[in-house]
């Protein structure tokens, strides 16, 4: 069995991250100035998990607020109020769609281009563009435009989110990290979801030479199993949240019929306490022993919700205990 | 409770306000040690005096003290009672933080926690009533790490006991209007019935005004639990989602703080915009049931553009006034019992 560790979505912004965004804001540094000292931030992080052994990995996200936060600027959608994401203290902006969606070359493009460019191209391979998934999409949208949630969904998809794919790829991205935690909440109806399963899979059929991650989080049932088999194919892999009561249930199904490779979301981004090493193995030898050929192991979730030190101090502690049982 | 005579359509405030800028610099002074206690807690005071004379200059009937004393709402609370430990600054969106705090060992109430605030600002206060926010059992749990307690459920009923011992302490110092504050209340639709009976359980035995604030909110989920609560106010943003969705306040039975202006956008509100948002509850409303109040606290924006967002509030409030007064419906009374069905 392959067994890689890998670091999904946000890490969180310390205080000097978050004075860069102070000075933006208020006008006292412009956006250029203000995207290469965040992307000199943005490299040390990954230079720290590029040396933990980590084999994947985001940019941290340190320029955006949240995963949603970009759309605005990339699809023409407005920047609505604040809404709650899931269950946390923590909220993004809703998109206002009261037009047609289409894909623009926003703002937002600057940010993955300049990391990117600034990142050494041999070792470019290991990171993962994150986007948000056409379900989470359409769960968070305001939407005065379209007709149905089925229509909407194919816009997100269609419109947004593969011209995106394409545009991230002829930038240099090979691997994606789509953020679809909708997709396994209960707020969602079990239509879309079904309609969303296929839309990914058929967005990952588009770009069959590209890895694609698809992260499930903060929720997890059997039901679901079934919505997510139709988004796997030979590129994709599924992210379930282990800390989710039903989140091993759903990877044992997952393996008896679908899937052969999957992504363990084992770091808990919502509690400062580190995993104990004994739990981090003994879920490596259940994934083995459900028959998994590849096993890629992460956060369950954006890092947002703990203090960068504990973030880190997880990360760390990962990289010990599961690299160390790969030796 | 003794009532207290207020115009119709009452403005409040949530609790917040802006903190002047040399407040925060004499803060900043404070934490390096270049002043000492008693100059800080001058400064507490003047600030309070400050803001309470502003709110009441633009025409706030119920003032708070702006929580001039209080960095955030649920760090101040978990800073004061036993058992709580500081883990760091947590993102809650943009670029605004809070240190999240963790339950790492029994909880105590260690003493009076907002009594003298309360004091204060009575003290410099011309307006018959004031308001004091405290933050609810369950908000402070749901946004703590929970690791003394075996559950979350646990770890609130003990915040409660405290907070009802601190209403108390509020009522006894003469306190007529406490508002619980419940932002995290919906947050978990499957924990709603034990967190409703927690904040009952704070509440329990008060003979004062106690408004509850739910803000940033599915109120869908909140809807069946409005007879459940012991409260007699509601307040609830409404800015914030362009005063959409107004049908889940039917079947409220004690009173609404409405939410007329969005508190995390610099765009100031037009009078205009507020009377039409006034008018359009009044719908669902009584008027003698309604009190007029920004969305939140309105610490985070600029303080001139608070003032010019309370300013378009008194100004819209004023118009629906002029025509209430007309139908001779001309003032209300502040008390702890209402009906409102």
């Amino acid at each position: 069995m392959k067994l890689a560790i890998e670091f999904s979505g946000s890490f969180p912004r310390d205080e000097a991250v978050s004075n860069l965004h102070s000075l933006r804001k208020s006008g006292d540094i412009d956006e250029r100035t203000f995207l290469e000292k965040i992307i000199a931030k943005e490299l040390k992080l990954v230079g720290s998990l590029d040396s933990l052994g980590f084999s994947l990995f985001t940019d941290g996200m340190l320029w955006a607020d949240d995963i949603l936060n970009p759309v605005a600027s990339l699809s023409g959608a407005e920047a609505g109020g604040l809404v709650r994401f899931f269950d946390n203290n923590f909220f993004v902006r809703a998109p206002i769609v009261k037009k047609e969606i289409s894909f623009i070359e926003g703002n937002a493009l600057e940010a993955y281009a300049k990391f990117l460019k600034a990142f050494p191209e041999e070792r470019r391979a290991k990171l993962k563009a994150p986007i948000p998934g056409p379900v989470t999409l359409v769960h968070f949208s305001q939407n005065s435009h379209y007709s149905s949630h089925a229509e909407l969904l194919n816009a997100w998809g269609k419109k947004f989110l593969i011209p995106l794919v394409e545009k991230l790829k002829s930038m240099g991205f090979s691997s994606f990290e789509v953020h679809e935690p909708s997709i396994v909440s209960k707020a969602i109806s079990q239509e879309l979801k079904e309609e969303g399963g296929k839309l990914l899979g058929e967005i990952f059929d588009s770009f069959s030479g590209n890895r694609f991650l698809l992260m499930t989080y903060f929720s997890a049932s059997l039901v679901d199993a079934k919505h997510l088999s139709y988004a796997i194919r030979e590129n994709s892999i599924l992210g379930i949240d282990l800390f989710t009561p039903s989140g091993w249930r759903l990877v044992k199904s997952l393996s008896e019929k679908w899937a052969s490779r999957i992504y363990l979301g084992s770091l808990n981004s919502r509690s400062p306490i580190p995993e104990r090493s004994s739990k981090l193995r003994g879920w490596v030898e259940r994934a083995e022993e459900l028959g998994f050929s590849e096993v890629f192991m992460g956060n369950n979730a954006p890092m947002d919700f703990v203090p960068p030190r504990w973030a880190m101090g997880k990360l760390r502690k990962l990289s010990r205990s599961v690299l160390s049982k790969k030796r | 409770m003794k009532e207290i005579e207020l115009p119709i359509l009452p403005i409040s405030v949530i609790g917040s306000y802006p903190k002047p800028k040399w407040l925060r610099e004499a803060i900043r002074a404070r934490a390096e040690g270049k002043i000492d206690e008693a100059h800080m807690e001058e400064a507490y005071n003047d600030a309070v005096s400050s803001v309470v004379r502003e709110q009441e200059l633009l025409g706030v009937d119920i003032p708070s003290d702006g929580e001039m004393r209080r960095e955030e709402m649920v760090e101040y609370f978990a800073e004061r009672i036993e058992g709580f430990k500081f883990f760091g600054k947590v993102r809650v969106w943009g670029n605004n933080y809070f240190r999240k705090p963790g339950i790492v060992g029994p909880l105590k109430w260690r003493g009076p926690m907002t009594v003298e605030e309360f004091k204060f600002l009575r003290s410099v206060s011309t307006s018959p009533a004031v308001k004091v926010p405290i933050t609810g059992p369950y908000t402070i749990a749901d946004w703590s790490y929970i690791i003394y307690y075996k559950s979350k459920e646990e770890a609130t009923f003990e915040i409660a006991k405290i907070i009802n011992r601190e209403l108390k302490a509020l009522e006894e110092a003469g306190a007529n209007f406490v508002q619980v504050d419940e932002p995290a209340l919906t947050t978990h639709p499957e924990e709603m019935e034990w967190a409703v009976e927690a904040i009952n359980e704070a509440v329990r035995g008060l003979n004062i005004k106690v408004g509850l604030h739910v803000c940033y909110s599915d109120y869908r989920i909140l809807k069946p639990y409005y007879d459940k609560l012991k409260v007699s106010q509601f307040a609830l943003e409404f800015a914030n989602r362009g005063f959409s969705d107004l049908e889940v306040i039917r079947g409220l039975n004690v009173e609404l703080g409405f939410g007329v202006v969005d508190v995390h956008n610099r765009f100031v509100e037009s009078p205009e915009a507020v009377e039409a948002a006034i008018l359009k509850v009044l719908n669902y409303v009584k008027p003698e049931c309604l009190y007029i109040n920004p969305d939140c606290g309105l610490k985070l924006l600029p303080r001139k553009i608070a003032r010019e967002k309370l300013r378009s509030i008194k100004i819209g409030t004023e118009r629906v006034r002029k025509k209430l007064n007309e139908k001779g419906i001309i003032k209300t009374y502040l008390k702890s019992e209402v009906n409102c069905s």
